[in-house]
């Protein structure tokens, strides 16, 4: 009986954490084309940040960044592939969520035809090499040769 | 369910890499002195630890049936829970540690006429206060927690249909560390305990300087999370 209530109350108290989590249910996430589909190159590399800062989150782009345009000159030159970064706590840029499955800040590496993406990549392991400048470099700059050789 | 020992020690090191990450490390180090002011008996600090365990584990294994169950997609949760979970978190420390410091008296729910001793005891021991508080920090994401959960963890679960087992594992290797330390400080107070005052002493200082903790912890994530103030910071 005793234990009866206990479980009870460690019950609500799960219930809480259910209803905070189940509260994004009642908000929309924009979707619509980018905003500068026209301009968008066939590759785009992406750093997408939300309003919060962090020191791994400011090294990855940092990183993520240099990484591109020391290794894709003359693709960058070329406007063949573009660096971007982008907040999408703003309105406009929340479609990017959904588009490319975000669910922490992101390097994501994207192929454009006629402004919509038709492929892109999640450089998941930026978060396991963000200690490592070389290693990262390396990733960064593998993952985004490979990436648009196999278009 | 037929759970391989690699799954489940990849969950299990994903945890560990989790809570060994800079980003978790103020929530750590209120749940290490919470669970270290646990000093009544030798198996004091291991229960409330426990309890911190389960707490964690319930919160991943809830956001996993909630992902699984096709309640809500792997961004929606996570980028809600690092938006908002983290402002929720600065004042619900605050009210912890005054909660802890004796300030705001604690009332515990008693559904059904629950006997107010059982409730004091579990209360006491930092059991209930343990759940509570792995819950909540589990929910607290930040970019390489959500990066190693979201990005690792559940897509293994996933695959390997275990929307139970691996979160737990997850759960388990975030609190281990914590516990770590805990018993590390636990020790430490129950030993120096023996030259000063005893243990009853001890335990009220180890009580303030958890509250002060909590309170000092509450107060950085207000100023950064609720009101937006960018502090220096190096991790």
């Amino acid at each position: 009986m005793k234990h009866g209530a206990l479980f009870k109350t460690i019950a609500a108290i799960l219930f809480s954490g259910l209803f905070l989590t189940l509260g994004p249910l009642s908000t929309g996430v924009l979707a619509g084309p980018d905003e500068a589909a026209d301009k968008t190159p066939e590759y785009v590399a992406y750093y997408f940040y939300t309003s919060k800062r962090c020191g791994p989150c400011t090294r990855i782009e940092k990183w993520s960044r240099d990484a591109i345009k020391q290794n894709f000159k003359d693709e960058i030159d070329a406007g063949k592939l573009q660096w971007r970064a982008i907040n999408v706590e703003k309105p406009d840029n929340k479609h990017f969520i959904q588009d490319f499955k975000l669910y922490t800040k992101s390097v994501i590496i994207a192929e454009y035809r006629n402004g919509e993406a038709v492929r892109w990549e999640n450089l998941e392991k930026v978060w396991n090499l963000y200690q490592d400048k070389e290693k990262y470099f390396d990733y960064v700059a593998g993952q985004t040769s490979t990436f648009m050789e196999s278009s | 369910m037929d759970i391989s020992a690699l799954p489940i020690l990849s969950a299990l090191w994903f945890g560990i890499l989790t809570s060994i990450s800079p980003c978790p490390l103020a929530t750590n180090i209120a749940a290490t002195t919470f669970i270290g002011k646990q000093i009544e008996t030798r198996y004091s600090t291991l229960v409330a630890g426990a309890a911190y365990t389960g707490g964690r584990a319930a919160a991943y294994i809830l956001i996993c049936f909630i992902i699984v169950g096709g309640l809500y997609s792997i961004p929606g949760v996570s980028m809600f829970l690092q938006q908002y979970m983290n402002k929720v978190l600065g004042p619900l420390l605050i009210i912890a540690g005054l909660i802890i410091m004796g300030i705001i008296p604690l009332a515990v729910p008693q559904p059904g006429g629950m006997n107010s001793g059982f409730v004091h005891r579990l209360n006491r021991k930092g059991l209930l206060g343990g759940i509570f508080l792995g819950f909540i920090f589990a929910l607290s994401f930040c970019p390489v927690s959500a990066a190693l959960f979201f990005g690792s963890v559940v897509p293994l679960a996933l695959k390997m249909e275990s929307s139970v087992w691996l979160p737990m594992w997850y759960g388990i290797g975030t609190a281990l560390p914590v516990i770590g330390f805990a018993l590390i400080l636990a020790s430490g107070t129950r030993y120096a305990s023996g030259f000063l005052r005893g243990l009853s002493v001890m335990e009220r200082y180890l009580r303030r300087l958890t509250a002060a903790v909590f309170i000092g912890i509450g107060i950085y994530f207000t100023i950064v999370y609720l009101f937006g103030i960018s502090l220096p910071q190096n991790f």
